[in-house]
């Protein structure tokens, strides 16, 4: 009898209500929510299901991303975040974006690529304010990154840079402002914009044949690495994926670079970035900072991107659209399908998706750059 | 614990940072205008390649018209060549049946004139 009480008594002490803090209570409630939002409302569901539950059972079951140091066992999660740590998963959603990509619009108008570089400056303005806040350069540069709306890259600077510890609330700060551009955007495209800006109809972009499209992500390649070698894990497997598309002779390796390959990494990456929220990692004072960084470095870099296509409006006597500057800040396509939801409402006759499609990718490419340009400077390889 | 190492604990004052930050800052501006620049400038070339290419397909397409007009004239020429050899071997039919009847009644093949030739079912 004895024997038995002292099972059912282990047993009680086992379970997840003894072990756990308030904190832990709060996150099971904000996965809940995130569950909710994905399922009920469809906020970006591939995305927000995997995190959600990640974020569900870390904080339930700490061990699951237990690191395997001090003898204890290696949690599930935690291996599949060694492959975010080691910069795998975001290299393989990078070939994945580059095999679902048509960079058509930006050859067709490479004036697009001085608008993706323009969406930057939001990167710079929070890495400034970074430090103001108090974070050393590393930490601040991966913070930044955010404001580039990509999460993959984001993830891999932060693993690049040695911040795993910030890795969580700046994956889930980067995904968050990603699904929320529809919602930053716009007032923000309006507030520096007159109607008749908006309202410009700008002229039908040229065919781009096939060779040209073939080219394109040998050339950038060749041109980037070569400038900056630290972005080829990025650019390389971005033009790679695109490469695939592209050369038309290996449709099986663009259909699994851009389905099953994609869906696997999303699957992995998903849960093990939401495994890395676990209460004591983010519930704390950086978490609200590196949110409202991101916030700021998303709403500066919309304002740059059209405040550039404005300059580009001028220069070009009113043949560009200053909304697809906005564009600049990469989250491919959704930030290209505000701008032509914003330039819509202006005139239901203005097309502007395409146009905006060439600073959407730029705005890829730019923020690799930036990603290359930070290693670069902090001595990261 | 972690929080503490984030936050810049060295020694540096709180300009140093800034001036340090300002200057990174400005390298990574320029580095990154540079290379967008400069990508822009090389993927500008390429509407040259586009141009040339549809020169290529130009000339190809006039070599074609050229070529559809001999191989028009040729298939003509078959066509009459096969008609004239048709009525060629028509002919030589007509001549045969011509002889063929002569032989079984007897008369001359001046005497009569085969006017159709009619294949029968049988």
């Amino acid at each position: 009898m004895e024997a038995v009480l002292d099972t059912l008594q282990n047993l009680l002490g086992q379970t997840a209500f003894m072990s756990l803090s308030w904190g832990n209570y709060v996150m099971i409630l904000v996965a809940l929510v995130f569950l909710y939002l994905a399922i009920a409302k469809g906020f970006e569901p591939l995305l927000l299901v995997p995190i959600a539950f990640g974020m569900l059972l870390v904080n339930m079951f700490p061990g699951i991303m237990a690191s395997g140091e001090n003898g204890e066992t290696e949690g599930l999660l935690h291996f599949f975040y060694r492959l975010d740590e080691w910069s795998i998963l975001p290299s393989l959603i990078f070939m994945g974006v580059g095999a679902m990509t048509d960079f058509g619009p930006l050859i067709a108008n490479p004036k697009s690529f001085l608008l993706g570089a323009a969406a930057q400056i939001g990167i710079f303005s929070a890495y400034f304010l970074a430090i103001l806040l108090g974070f050393n350069g590393e930490a601040a540069a991966a913070i930044s990154i955010i404001g580039g709306a990509d999460g993959p890259t984001s993830i891999f600077l932060a693993g690049k840079l040695g911040q795993t510890s910030l890795m969580g609330p700046i994956a889930v700060a980067a995904y968050s402002y990603m699904s929320l551009v529809p919602i930053i955007q716009p007032p923000i495209m309006k507030l520096l914009t007159t109607k008749k800006e908006r309202a410009i109809k700008m002229e039908q972009l040229r065919p781009v044949s096939k060779l040209e499209k073939i080219l394109f992500p040998i050339i950038v390649t060749i041109v980037v690495v070569m400038i900056l070698p630290t972005t080829a894990p990025l650019i390389g497997m971005l033009m790679l994926g695109n490469l695939f598309r592209e050369c038309g002779v290996v449709k099986q390796l663009t259909e699994t670079a851009s389905n099953a390959l994609m869906y696997i990494v999303v699957i992995l990456l998903g849960t093990s970035v939401g495994a890395s929220t676990s209460a004591e990692a983010f519930l704390n004072i950086n978490t609200l900072k590196i949110v409202l960084l991101g916030l700021v470095a998303f709403a500066v870099g919309t304002a740059a991107g059209v405040l550039f296509g404005k300059l580009m409006c001028v220069f070009t006597k009113g043949k560009v659209n200053p909304l697809i500057g906005s564009a600049g800040v990469s989250a491919v396509p959704m930030a290209a399908r505000v701008s032509q939801k914003v330039g819509a409402q202006a005139d239901p006759t203005n097309f502007l998706l395409m146009h905006a499609m060439g600073p959407n990718v730029a705005g890829v490419i730019g923020t690799a750059v930036v990603a290359g340009t930070f290693m670069a400077i902090f001595g990261v390889g | 614990m972690v929080n503490q190492m984030i936050l810049a604990a060295d020694a540096m004052s709180l300009s140093d940072k800034l001036s340090t930050a300002g200057r990174n800052t400005l390298i990574c501006v320029a580095i990154v205008f540079l290379v967008l620049i400069f990508m822009s400038l090389v993927i500008s070339l390429f509407k040259f390649i586009n141009k040339a290419e549809s020169a290529v397909a130009k000339k190809k397409a006039a070599k074609t018209k050229d070529k559809d007009e001999s191989v028009a004239i040729e298939s003509v020429n078959n066509a009459v060549a096969q008609i004239e050899s048709r009525e060629e071997s028509e002919l030589e039919l007509v001549a045969v049946i011509a002889a063929a009847i002569a032989a079984h009644t007897g008369q001359s093949t001046d005497d009569f004139v085969v006017r159709s030739i009619r294949k029968i079912n049988r």
